[in-house]
């Protein structure tokens, strides 16, 4: 029995211009010490997939459909108080902003011993404490620092306080959302580091969020990369770096540099996410597609297996061979950007 | 620690003085007469410049100022024209009659609205938050004198369990110090006067909590708090209401400062013998003495709190440290 199970998951919110779709259809599922990277641009789903695993949803989004399985369980059918249980004892969280992820008003000891203590509440206080500082030579921070205040650190310090805390329960799986973005790019390579070293230690499983793929590349077993709230391709790391399938998937391959190519200009995918408040019908990247036909405006393509494991949401994935080609040049992009000022000309 | 309370005291003597003179002047810009309500308008002109004479009223200006400035150093406020008793005397019993008075109307005020208007936040848009957030305002917007008559029509007359004014039963006699003020006959009189005081002021810090409690609630770490699955009782109390509580303790703190002055309508509803009614009678008959105390007093209390609140901040906010 795998770890975790999503099952057509979809989410929506509430909001006062209507009802926002803002996941469609996401399954997949996880084995217990397996990571699994979610890739995508800002508002295409990936937090919100994430956080519905834990029902930290804010207080207008609804999970409309589909069953979330963790542990044989579904978290969807949880009442209130089940759910929180299994926060932070079996699912926790490295937090996307650690700098505002700590009471400022409390020491970092409190807050660590407040974690362990409302799962444990059998833990005296001095083996929390104890246990406190044990998680923080882990991650390769001093003990004096647990009676620091959260102010009284630098940011990488407070990232590592928030990689302690969410371990200190031993959690089966983490997710992990954006944990190094806020970080300079040295310090980043070393925390990301430490948080897999720690996870395999612990045997625990991860959902890695990310827009960064490169990231992932390092990190994943597996990769979901999510486009206007459902999922363009999923498959594992590998293929999906050797064989991407999805038009997006090559784009957003060419908006990162190699080190290969240094001093040329990157290929970015023109346009912006589509509205996801009464989406139009078809394929949601194709106002921003290179290789668009007619089909791709009026179907919604459906996930295609292209080898076991390896799905990708598009009309055409025979034609995969001419696309990546095609991918790899400007011009080909540069023919979006002049079929997006046409069609917004002609409006 | 030690440099900053220094400063800050030496701060608050420069204002003192500073309010010190402008209170002096203040009084005596007041057109009228200050011999008039002490005498019979009718006397003699003779009577009265010795009246004016004995009150040294006769001084050129600057030359009151200046005794009225060294005296009041040495502690020595001067002797009301009206009373003919030392002013400290006059205020002294009214000062504290007025502070156990607003003192407790703040308890409740701040108690309630505190913890009240930390759950409106976390109920925000419900039935229950839109029908508490009325009454509060209905309390603040009344007339204070309108509800304490009804409070006394109701509670004391059709239900006859407080007195209806006053500050003790005609007849009873304190046993020791201890009791003039925590008796069972003070707190049934201080009942109903705080009671209508404190919900008079119960929109402020009510207002105020569920406000900065909304800010604080859309913060990162209260969702980790969630995340990291506290029961929702320890997140809003411990958390959300801790950090929320930094604005309010300001109000409060000025709030104590300026309750010294009393609340006139409601001592004059409920017979309350406090300093609001005094002080205002003091500006009425000229008695610049006991008026200048009265204002000095408040503006000491008012510095003292500010400070305390500084105090209280560096306490509850560990960001928040003085050099």
């Amino acid at each position: 029995m795998p770890l975790l199970e999503v099952n057509n998951l979809g989410i929506d919110y509430i909001t006062e211009k209507g009802t926002l779709e803002a996941v469609r259809d996401v399954s997949f599922t996880l084995e217990k010490g397996k990571n699994l990277g979610l890739v995508g641009e800002s508002g295409c789903g990936k937090t919100t997939v994430a956080k519905s695993l834990m029902k930290l949803l804010p207080s207008n989004g609804v999970i409309s459909e589909g069953e979330i399985i963790f542990k044989g369980q579904d978290v969807v059918e949880m009442t209130k108080e089940e759910v929180r249980q299994i926060r932070w004892n079996d699912i926790s969280m490295i937090a996307q902003s650690a700098m505002n992820a700590m009471d400022p008003v409390y020491k970092i000891k409190d807050q660590i011993i407040e974690a362990i203590k409302t799962h444990q509440p059998q833990v005296s206080k001095t083996e929390a404490i104890e246990r406190a500082a044990k998680l923080f030579e882990l991650v390769g921070l001093e003990r004096k620092r647990l009676e620091s205040y959260p102010h009284q650190l630098s940011g990488g310090m407070k990232q590592r306080t928030i990689i302690a805390m969410a371990l200190a329960l031993s959690p089966a799986l983490v997710i992990a959302d954006e944990p190094t973005t806020a970080l300079d790019v040295v310090v980043q390579d070393r925390i990301l580091h430490q948080i897999i070293k720690l996870q395999q230690e612990i045997n625990s499983s991860m959902v890695f969020i990310t827009h960064d793929i490169s990231v992932v590349a390092e990190t994943c077993d597996q990769i979901i990369v999510m486009y206007g709230g459902r999922i363009a391709e999923i498959g594992s790391t590998r293929d999906f770096f050797k064989d991407t399938h999805h038009p997006y998937g090559l784009g957003l391959q060419n908006a990162f540099p190699s080190i290969k190519e240094i001093g040329e200009r990157l290929i970015s995918i023109p346009g912006s996410p589509p509205n996801l408040i009464n989406p139009k019908p078809g394929c949601r990247f194709a106002p921003r597609c290179p290789f668009v036909e007619d089909i791709c405006y009026a179907e919604m393509p459906d996930l295609i297996e292209i080898k076991p494991g390896h799905y990708s949401a598009c009309h055409f994935t025979d034609k995969i061979d001419q696309f990546r080609k095609e991918a790899k040049l400007r011009e080909t992009w540069e023919r979006v950007k002049e079929r997006q000022i046409k069609k917004q000309l002609t409006r | 620690m030690i440099k900053m309370v220094l400063k800050r005291l030496g701060q608050t003597i420069l204002s003192l003085v500073v309010v010190a003179t402008i209170i002096f002047f203040m009084f005596r810009l007041m057109p009228g007469d200050p011999t008039a309500a002490v005498v019979d308008p009718s006397i003699s002109t003779e009577a009265r410049e010795a009246m004016i004479q004995r009150l040294g009223l006769d001084q050129p200006l600057y030359q009151q100022y200046f005794s009225f400035l060294s005296d009041a150093v040495r502690g020595d406020l001067g002797r009301s024209f009206y009373y003919r008793r030392p002013v400290m005397e006059v205020i002294g019993d009214k000062v504290i009659n007025t502070l156990m008075l607003m003192l407790s109307a703040m308890l409740i005020a701040y108690v309630i609205g505190i913890l009240v208007g930390a759950y409106l936040a976390w109920k925000r848009g419900s039935k229950k938050e839109a029908t508490l957030i009325s009454i509060a305002l209905t309390f603040r917007s009344a007339p204070t004198f309108w509800v304490g008559m009804l409070f006394i029509m109701f509670f004391s007359f059709r239900l006859g369990w407080f007195p209806h004014s006053g500050m003790r039963s005609s007849g009873y006699e304190a046993a020791n110090t201890f009791e003039v003020f925590f008796s069972l006959d003070f707190l049934r009189h201080l009942f109903l006067p705080a009671v209508v005081a404190g919900l008079y002021f119960l929109a402020t810090p009510l207002l105020m909590m569920r406000n900065t409690m909304l800010e604080v609630l859309g913060e990162d770490f209260i969702e980790m708090c969630h995340a990291k699955g506290l029961k929702e009782k320890v997140i809003l109390y411990r958390h959300a209401a801790r950090n929320a509580l930094l604005p309010v303790v300001t109000t409060g703190a000025l709030f104590l400062g300026q309750a010294i002055g009393g609340q006139v309508l409601i001592e004059y509803v409920f017979g309350w013998p406090g300093l609001g009614t005094e002080i205002i009678q003091a500006a009425q008959r000229h008695d610049y003495p006991l008026a200048q105390a009265s204002f000095l007093l408040i503006a000491l209390m008012v510095m003292i709190m500010n400070f305390l609140a500084d105090l209280l901040y560096s306490y509850l906010d560990p960001r928040i440290t003085y050099k």
